[in-house]
């Protein structure tokens, strides 16, 4: 995934709007995938970087069902609701459910370039903080069964265990401990204990259910 | 003197009797005198009365009164007569007729006594009329809050169809200069590329660009505008409202031989503008006339009924329209603008009370799963939202 080439997803069902539009937008050098449905959007995309430019009134389904629709497929991309009502009450339902932005028409192209690009970079964001989370996830992945079950009593309870403790919890000594220790920091790229407990909360790594209930047998 | 052979035999007058002593017999004389006036004179105030009094109650009775009044009047002449004719068997004759005409009245007083009794006091009559009086003077007075909502509903109508062609044409307008805006841009960015282009085309290209946002303002104030019409939100109780509007629309009901059956729940006030939902009621039960008006005469119930019901929840109150018309049309939105089924129409009318319900943070829906008839419920929070 890279920032500098972001996709304008445009969907309106007049078509003389989805005909001038995306021209204008490319001619600004934007990449715009046009489409007079909702459905036909729902179909093609496939996760890509981006922003969502979204007319509210469509017959079938509207603006703010395929918003709804998106939040429930877990898909993040911004939206911003373009209209040629006005309407408050679905402005302000379309805001409450995260849309970025509201702008009626006729809009100058130039304001909706900027909010494109802020629509942009806000999707970067987020695609970015996932990249990363993604990339820590994979390092606790790294884990073997042993280190897992260590890793798990390191981090359940209040304060960290000694390694003593640990060692008589598991059966094995405390040696071998203390070298399973060494290696989980090692492979999740943390300094000390603390900085292990804080990072796996905010990626949200959970140890597989399978591992840790044998090892107390 | 002579044996009697006669009742109109003569004999002593009565004056003999007290031995023509004049204080005595001038006393009995002008006293009879004056009770005989006296009772000639009542049964022609009587008579007088019941003349100018077309109503009284029992006139029988009355006219028995008078018989027997006159007739004791009578009596007392003849008194006065025997005082120097003896003629007692004449007077006794005039005694046996005043005795019959007094008995029968007597009589026929106690069969009328309990209506008699029935009937009303002026006292208790000046009260009813009291209230009588009221009850017209609140008549009137809702008479005209009838009115005047009538009035005020056509008024809003009017404003609302101003307003609803202004909010579609608005809509349709916005994608067409749209268009315009985009296309204006794109030129700008085409120009760009050929630097020995002429400035004015820029010039051209940027009046388009202005003048196409400007148009789009234009029409953003006028609906503004329209959207503004002072809403006057109080404290309402939508059962009344649905009477009222049954009331209006009873007429046309009538005429198209539909039956409106206004069943209310019990449900709390709400804060609403009472105008603009009283519209949404008549235009909610006027289309469900018309829906039932204008289907074949076969495939009428007769009558068909349309059903206002009212009921509440913890959050809302709701109002449901349902009626045995032919329903709704396959693809059919009811609630856009200037979609209708009807043969004379702008199919406006749900898409105003759309509005209206959705600006008081309701909801409105129809139901038309029904394999007869269609069913409208519109929702209005118990609690206003902002």
């Amino acid at each position: 995934m890279a920032k500098n080439n972001p996709i304008v997803f445009l969907v309106d069902d007049d078509p003389s709007v989805l005909r001038t539009l995306p021209r204008a937008l490319e001619y600004h050098g934007l990449t715009v995938h046009p489409f007079d449905s909702a459905k036909k959007f729902l179909e093609s995309y496939n996760n890509q970087h981006g922003c969502l430019v979204l007319d509210l009134s469509m017959p079938e389904v509207s603006g703010l069902e395929l918003q709804a629709e998106l939040s429930e497929r877990g898909i993040t991309i911004p939206i911003i609701f373009i209209t040629g009502h006005g309407g408050v009450t679905e402005s302000v339902t379309a805001m409450r459910a995260g849309a970025v932005d509201f702008l009626e028409k006729p809009f100058l192209p130039e304001i909706l370039l900027e909010r494109i690009s802020e629509a942009t970079a806000k999707d970067f964001e987020i695609r970015q903080a996932n990249d990363e989370k993604n990339t820590i996830l994979s390092r606790f992945h790294k884990l073997t069964g042993r280190e897992l079950e260590v890793y798990k009593l390191l981090i359940e309870g209040e304060t960290v265990p000694s390694s003593k403790v640990i060692a008589s919890e598991l059966g094995i000594s405390h040696r071998t401990v203390e070298h399973h220790r060494a290696r989980i920091l090692e492979k999740t790229i943390c300094n000390s204990l603390p900085e292990l407990r804080v990072l796996a909360k905010e990626v949200g790594f959970v140890v597989p259910n399978n591992i840790g209930n044998s090892a107390a047998e | 003197m002579v044996a009697p052979t006669s009742l109109l035999d003569e004999f002593m007058p009565h004056g003999v009797c007290y031995q023509w002593r004049p204080d005595i017999l001038w006393l009995n004389v002008l006293s009879d005198v004056a009770i005989a006036f006296a009772y000639f004179s009542i049964p022609i105030a009587l008579l007088y009365f019941l003349r100018k009094r077309k109503e009284v109650p029992f006139p029988g009775v009355v006219y028995m009164f008078c018989i027997f009044i006159f007739a004791c009047g009578v009596t007392h002449v003849v008194s006065i007569w025997v005082v120097w004719n003896g003629q007692y068997g004449f007077q006794g004759m005039v005694k046996a007729f005043t005795a019959i005409a007094s008995v029968l009245t007597a009589i026929s007083l106690y069969p009328v006594m309990p209506k008699l009794l029935a009937l009303r006091s002026p006292t208790e009559l000046a009260e009813s009329n009291a209230s009588l009086q009221a009850e017209m003077e609140q008549r009137k007075v809702s008479e005209t809050q009838s009115l005047k909502l009538q009035g005020d509903l056509a008024r809003l109508g009017r404003i609302s169809t101003v307003g609803q062609m202004a909010t579609g044409l608005a809509h349709e307008l916005n994608q067409p200069l749209l268009a315009i805006s985009a296309s204006a841009d794109t030129a700008v960015q085409i120009a760009k590329g050929n630097a020995s282009n002429d400035p004015l085309l820029f010039e051209c290209l940027d009046d388009i660009q202005s003048e196409t946002q400007r148009a789009g303002a234009i029409i953003r104030a006028l609906r503004q505008f329209i959207s503004n019409k002072n809403s006057a939100r109080s404290s309402t109780d939508i059962n009344s409202l649905v009477q009222q509007a049954a009331r209006i629309m009873a007429g046309e009901a009538r005429t198209a031989d539909v039956q409106i059956e206004v069943v209310s729940g019990k449900i709390p006030t709400v804060v609403v503008d009472s105008v603009q939902i009283a519209q949404v009621l008549v235009n909610l039960i006027r289309n469900a006339v018309e829906a039932i008006s204008e289907m074949p005469d076969t495939d009428r119930l007769k009558p068909d009924i349309v059903k206002v019901s009212t009921d509440c929840t913890d959050d809302v109150v709701s109002v449901t329209v349902s009626d045995t018309g032919p329903g709704i049309g396959p693809g059919i939105d009811p609630f856009k603008a200037f979609e209708t089924e009807k043969a004379d129409g702008m199919g406006v009318g749900l898409s105003i009370s759309r509005d209206i319900i959705t600006t008081h943070g309701g909801t409105i829906e129809v139901d038309a799963s029904e394999e007869k008839g269609a069913t409208f419920t519109f929702t209005l929070p118990l609690t206003e939202k902002t």
